[in-house]
């Protein structure tokens, strides 16, 4: 199994009724969907409501999706077209690039222009959300520092890192496990609520 | 939600989350996966740690990703969700596809059966001057040797065949090549 085929079993579940698979399935990208549409909307408020009525209409499609792509780029797909519909109906024009533009192309996406324009609040969220994980990643020990680094941003398998570090395959999970809660402990009280969530 | 333990606190039930963070990364086997997805519906504790566990991962990642986090939206999504019929009709989708695949596989194979007990000895005989039926040279009837036909059609023909063509008849408007199943099936009848 590799990230792909969770994604191709938690789709399959939530084709066969399972509602609940879906909502790991907006866990997990929810977050990219949100960056996505605010590189595009501005209001926050909006982000959130472009951001929920892409995830009902993907749910809505997912009887159709058969897996040949990734399900992130299908539902990257379908939150781009939510947006654009959301500057249709307030009668506005989504933001686009015009043709004297071409160094932005790659930042374009169907014509959309995906500004990097963040709010003074998003900024600093941004920077304090980075200032938190150095912090959480210099308090690891080093052999959960290694694995969570060579996992994350090298993206090597279990194999690879166990091979790497000398050591067990379940020592690399269980390190790595480790690591993670401990910058989502420090994470959790910039980015949750003050009630805890219904999970 | 379940808050995440404080640091040095003992987690009971931390075995499940490490199983947890391993299924993220795809290291789980098909197995294990299933089961702990089992645990997941009915544990409101696991699916929150899951998506602790996704943020730590999108974190480290990238910083301005991770603080796109919006805390209330999964949960929204999950009530919107409740008013939503849930989807089953794809699982009737899956096994028509399925059969689908299976008659188009059959009908090939017949086809390339027929292919090869029909027109490939046709091509190799079609450069020779004496026809290709056995003949049986009759002595004692001048000039030359007298070709007698066998009764029995060209073709050579068992049991076996006749499956495979029985198999064609009944898939043939299944199949791929609609336009040539007719022709595929006068070619396969004996002649008549």
């Amino acid at each position: 199994m590799n990230e792909r085929d969770v994604d191709w079993q938690l789709v399959t579940r939530v084709q066969r009724g399972d509602k609940q698979a879906y909502e790991l399935l907006v866990a997990k990208y929810q977050r990219r969907i949100a960056r996505l549409l605010s590189r595009i909307i501005r209001d926050p408020a909006d982000i959130e409501d472009v951001a929920q009525e892409a995830f009902i209409k993907a749910y809505r499609a997912l009887p159709g999706f058969r897996g040949e792509s990734a399900f992130y780029t299908w539902l990257y797909r379908i939150a781009i077209n939510t947006a654009k519909n959301h500057f249709a109906a307030q009668g506005r024009r989504a933001p686009t690039h015009s043709a004297a533009d071409p160094d932005d192309a790659e930042n374009t996406d169907e014509g959309l222009a995906l500004r990097d324009v963040a709010t003074p609040d998003a900024l600093l969220l941004s920077k304090q959300v980075g200032e938190a994980v150095n912090r959480a990643i210099e308090r690891l020990p080093d052999d959960l520092k290694t694995a969570i680094v060579l996992r994350e941003l090298e993206g090597m398998s279990y194999d690879e890192i166990a091979n790497a570090m000398n050591c067990p395959v379940g020592t690399v999970r269980s390190r790595i496990f480790r690591a993670r809660e401990a910058i989502a402990a420090d994470l959790r009280p910039l980015l949750g609520t003050r009630d805890d969530q219904r999970w | 939600m379940s808050p995440l333990p404080h640091r040095g606190e003992p987690d009971p039930a931390s075995s499940d989350f490490e199983l947890l963070s391993a299924w993220m990364d795809g290291e789980l086997d098909q197995a294990q996966a299933r089961e702990l997805m089992e645990r997941l519906r009915g544990d409101p504790s696991l699916r929150s740690r899951f998506e602790w566990l996704q943020v730590a991962s999108d974190a480290l990642r990238s910083h301005e990703v991770a603080a796109c986090h919006l805390p209330e939206l999964t949960n929204k999504v999950g009530q919107a969700l409740r008013s939503e019929p849930a989807l089953l009709a794809p699982r009737a989708l899956a096994a028509s596809a399925l059969r689908r695949h299976v008659a188009t596989g059959m009908t090939l194979a017949a086809a390339a059966a027929l292919l090869a007990v029909v027109a490939l000895p046709q091509l190799r005989g079609a450069g020779e001057t004496q026809p290709p039926a056995p003949a049986v040279a009759v002595g004692g009837n001048p000039p030359g040797p007298t070709t007698v036909r066998l009764a029995q059609p060209l073709m050579a023909r068992d049991s076996q065949l006749e499956a495979y063509f029985r198999a064609h008849r009944e898939l043939e408007y299944n199949g791929v090549m609609p336009a040539a199943a007719a022709y595929i099936r006068s070619s396969g009848e004996p002649d008549r």
